[in-house]
This record gives structure tokens, sequence and C-alpha cells, in this order.
């Protein structure tokens, strides 16, 4: 029954673009849109193949999930460990917190060729770029997710003699789980951006790079193959993320929804 | 009944929260002796300081004056030998039951075999022993409440306090629960202090009833209650019960 049920969420969706698809083939021919501005699917679809069988691709592709990787996971374990802190030490909240939100002002985008010029072409302006991105989300969802223990819980453990490191690991933590994970859900996202923004500004490798070649070359097909495989490593990140998340907070039905802080 | 013997000794107990708005006189100053092997019920209006009294008990909250003492020993910080039960039944949701009533032994790095032959009994006690896998959102109130009770006795504490432990609950499930913590007590032989609203409670379930003013909380009056032991549903159709629950009451109302 279960199955069943996931099988139809998983195929409605798809039909969704199947139709999406259907209405760009029609459209573009109906209103002839030339296909330097706007290629048919078959056009992208030959690009795609010419990228990923041809393997002309993969290197960027490799490249641009690297950096993801490795930006998301600096960005995201500087987030947990420093609201962990904040959480502990309320002189560091108070020192360190506005600060932080402060900082959150600034458009990290435009920090991008600043950090071209600090870290260089390659891997590092973009891990730190994506970094940047990515600790915000993770690190105002997690505050919260640590403050939103139940008091009586904490009573309950100081009276049975808990340490404070006792009670952090078995109570806070584990309490704030689901805003953590919906802190990670979105920055999975925003690491994505933060991927593609660096690699348009400058870079010798990854997807964002060969949309910004395919550009200069008015390849507008090989453009929409690029986007068409960004969205695909995005949708597969956050499902792996959103997986991760109802296996490990099993505890927490879906309907509860988790306080989300974007930006 | 004399201090020596006394489990629990509170002596002018009083408590005085600072708030924004001036100092609160919370409780007291009251005094009361609980013995060894002894049920006492608190009986007080709502805000009165009861749970404020437990606070002091359970050293989570130091008194503003005079003195709790525990098996002889000033109450200056929380203490292991001590269980409670709150008014919520306040489970870990990502632990499973058994493992929420082995919490307390883990805490304190006291785990053993024995422990956990001792949570399985204990589970069994309150009727839950085919449900040591489930977890607390796959429970009734009435079934989470009876985990907690389990737990606050499976570090076999010498002295038990329980905080509205049903106040929860509804109706029918509350007065089933009385009997069953009822039954509890007369096998384990444990001090308690039950904190309650309701005077049948207090009255069925304990050997004195200690009933408070309004805040700040004093001790306005000490019922012994006589009712034989073992009890059971027919001794809440004894007259005497009746009878004792009247009067409790009439304290109230005037
Ligand atoms: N942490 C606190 N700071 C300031 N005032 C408090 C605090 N905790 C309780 N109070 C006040 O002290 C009084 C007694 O509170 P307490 O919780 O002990 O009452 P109670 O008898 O348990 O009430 P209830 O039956 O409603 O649970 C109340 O007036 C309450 O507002
Ligand atoms: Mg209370």
């Amino acid at each position: 029954m279960i199955t069943k049920e996931r099988l139809i969420n998983l195929l409605l969706p798809i039909a969704t673009i199947a139709i999406l698809v259907l209405i760009w083939h029609f459209g573009i021919k109906i209103f002839q849109v030339p296909a330097y501005l706007v290629p048919p699917p078959g056009a992208v679809l030959e690009a795609l193949q010419r990228g990923l069988i041809g393997g002309t691709l993969w290197p960027h592709i490799v490249a641009t999930v690297t950096a993801i990787i490795s930006g998301y996971l600096v960005g995201c374990i500087m987030a947990l460990l420093l609201s962990a802190l904040i959480s502990e030490f309320d002189v560091l909240e108070r020192a360190v917190y506005p600060v932080i939100v402060a900082f959150q002002s600034i458009p990290k985008v435009a920090l991008a060729p600043i950090l071209v010029v600090w870290f260089g072409f390659d891997l590092g302006s973009k891990v730190v770029m994506v970094a940047l991105i990515c600790f915000f989300p993770c690190f105002v969802n997690t505050s919260i997710g640590l403050k939103s223990y139940n008091p009586e819980l904490i009573d309950l453990y100081r009276a049975m003699g808990a340490s404070r490191w006792q009670i952090f690991w078995r109570v806070k933590v584990p309490s704030a789980a689901g805003h953590i994970f919906a802190g990670l859900q979105i920055s999975v996202v925003l690491a994505l951006l933060g991927t593609v923004v660096a690699e348009l500004v400058a870079s010798r490798r990854g997807l964002g790079h060969v949309i910004a070649a395919a550009g200069l070359d008015f390849d507008v097909a090989m453009m929409f193959a690029c986007v068409v495989i960004l969205a695909t490593i995005g949708v597969l990140a956050s499902q792996l993320i959103q997986l991760i998340h109802r296996r490990v907070v099993f505890w927490e039905s879906r309907s509860a929804a988790t306080t989300v802080v974007a930006h | 009944m004399s201090q020596a013997n006394a489990k629990l000794s509170l002596k002018n107990v009083s408590v005085t929260y600072r708030t924004s708005r001036g100092p609160l006189d919370a409780l007291g100053p009251m005094s009361i002796d609980v013995a060894d092997g002894e049920f006492v019920a608190i009986l007080g209006p709502s805000g009165c300081g009861k749970s404020t009294l437990l606070k002091i008990v359970t050293g989570l909250l130091p008194p503003s004056g005079g003195s709790a003492v525990l098996n002889g020993v000033p109450i200056v910080k929380p203490r292991q030998d001590v269980g409670i039960v709150f008014q919520q039944p306040t489970l870990l949701p990502w632990r499973n039951v058994f493992d929420n009533v082995l919490e307390p032994i883990r805490v304190q790095g006291k785990y053993s075999q024995e422990m956990h032959d001792k949570a399985g009994a204990l589970l069994e006690m309150v009727g839950l022993a085919g449900f040591a896998g489930h977890y607390p959102h796959e429970l009734s109130g009435g079934m989470k409440q009876r985990v907690a009770i389990a737990r606050g006795l499976i570090h076999d504490p010498q002295l038990l306090l329980m905080d509205e432990p049903f106040a929860a609950l509804d109706a029918l499930t509350r007065e089933q629960m009385t009997i069953e913590l009822q039954e509890i007590f007369e096998r384990t032989k444990k001090s308690v202090v039950l904190i309650t609203h309701s005077i049948p409670e207090a009255v069925f379930m304990a050997d004195r009833v200690a009933v408070l003013s309004p805040r700040p909380g004093r001790i306005i009056h000490v019922e012994k209650i006589g009712l034989q032991r073992p009890r059971g549903l027919d001794t809440m159709a004894l007259p005497e019960f009746t009878a004792t629950c009247d009067r409790l009451r009439r304290l109230f109302t005037h």
C-alpha cells in the first residue's frame, strides 16, 4: 500500500516535467522561437549526450560536485560547532550572535570576485564561497533547535545528577535534530548556488565555467544541458538530505513542521 | 514522630523568587517530616508553591530560608537517591520504552545486566511488558506516565517524588492509575511525596495528607489517614473514606 502511494508520488512530478517539456517542444515551434535563443529539447538532449557519453562534461561535473560537497561540509560543520558553543556559553552568544546576523545582510555573491583574488581560480575560492553561503541557515536553525528542548527534561536530568555534557548530548542535541536538518536542507541548495556563482565569475573547471564558455560560443543548447545537470544534482542532494532526515529523526512526524529560517 | 528516624525533614523552609516585579513569596515557611516508608500527599490550591517545594527536595532549587534534610544530609544539590515523576511524562521521544526506563542508570554510569533485568521487571509491574520496544509517540498518555513511574523507580530511590503525575490523564485512566500506583507503593515500600489537586486521590493513597494554604503555601492542616491497607476499590466505598474527603474539602471552601 505504502509503496504504491510512494510510486505515485514519484510519478506525478515526472508527469509534470514531461508536460512542461512537451509545452517547451511545441511552444518554440508554434511561436517560431529561434534555436539560438531557446534550443528545442532535442538539441539539449543531443548536447547532454555529447557531454556525458562523449565524456567532455565529466571532469566539470566532478569539479562542481567536489566544490559543493567540500564547501557544504566546511560551512555546515563550522555552523554546527559555533551554534553549539553559543548555546552553551551565554557570553559568547551575546557577543557573537548579533555580529553574525549583521554579516548575513552582506550579499555574499558580491564577494565572489574578492574571493577569487584571495583564493585563486580553483577549488579554494569555490569552497570558501559555498561555506560562507551555507553557514548561516545551518547556524540559525541549529541555534534555534538547541534552545527548543523541553525544560522539564533538563530538570529531570539535573535531578538525576547528569553533567552539563550529558545534558547537551542526551537532551539538547536530539531535541535540535529536526531543526538541524531543516538548516542542512536549505544549505544544500545554497551550496549549489554558491558553487555556480564562483565558477561563473572565474574558474577553469566546473559546470558554471562550461556555461560561461558556452555563452561566449552562443552554444545555448550546451548551456541548457549544464542547467539540467545542475538541477539533477540539486534534486538528488536535497532528496538525500531528506532521506537521512527522516531516518535519523524518526520520532518527529512529518506533519510536525520544523522551523525553517532561510535567506 | 521524632526527627531522628525521618527520611525527609523540612524545617521552616521558605522560597522567595526574585522576579522583575520584585520579590515573590512562593512558599512557606513550612515544616514537615516524612518517615521511612511513609506516603505523604500534599494538597493545595494552584500556585501555592507545591512544585516549588518539590524542586527544593530534588535539590534543583536552594530554599531561601530554613533547611531541607534527606537521610540526615542537608540537600544542597541534586542527589541520585531520589526518583521523580512529573505532571507530564517527560520521556525521551528518541528512545524506546525500555531505554527510557534505563536512562537514569545510563546517566549515572551504573548500567549492568542486573539493571537490564530490573527494567524488564519494572515494566512488567506497570503493565507494559509487551511494549519495551515501542517509542513514546506510539503510546497513550496513561502508558507514557507508567513508563515515567517505572523510570522513577529504576535506580531504587529512597524517596519517590511525584508532581501531579496523573493531572494530564482523563478521569477513567486516572482512577485506574491511582489504584495501580497504590499497589506499587504497597509492594515497594518506598517513602513517597505525592503532590496532587485531587482530594480522593490523596486520601486513597496517603498515610498522611498535608494541606497547604494559598501562596505562599504554609501547612494549614495535616490529616492522618487511618484506612486499612491494602487499599483497593472497596476502600473508596467506605464511609470513613468519604468522611475524610469531606472534611478535607471543607478546608478549601471556607
Ligand atoms: N522560576 C520562577 N520564578 C518566579 N516565580 C515563580 C517561578 N516558579 C514559580 N513561580 C511562582 O511561584 C508560585 C508557586 O509556583 P508553583 O509552580 O510552585 O505552584 P504550584 O503549587 O505547583 O501550582 P500548580 O498547582 O498550578 O502546579 C506561583 O505564583 C508562580 O508564579
Ligand atoms: Mg505545580
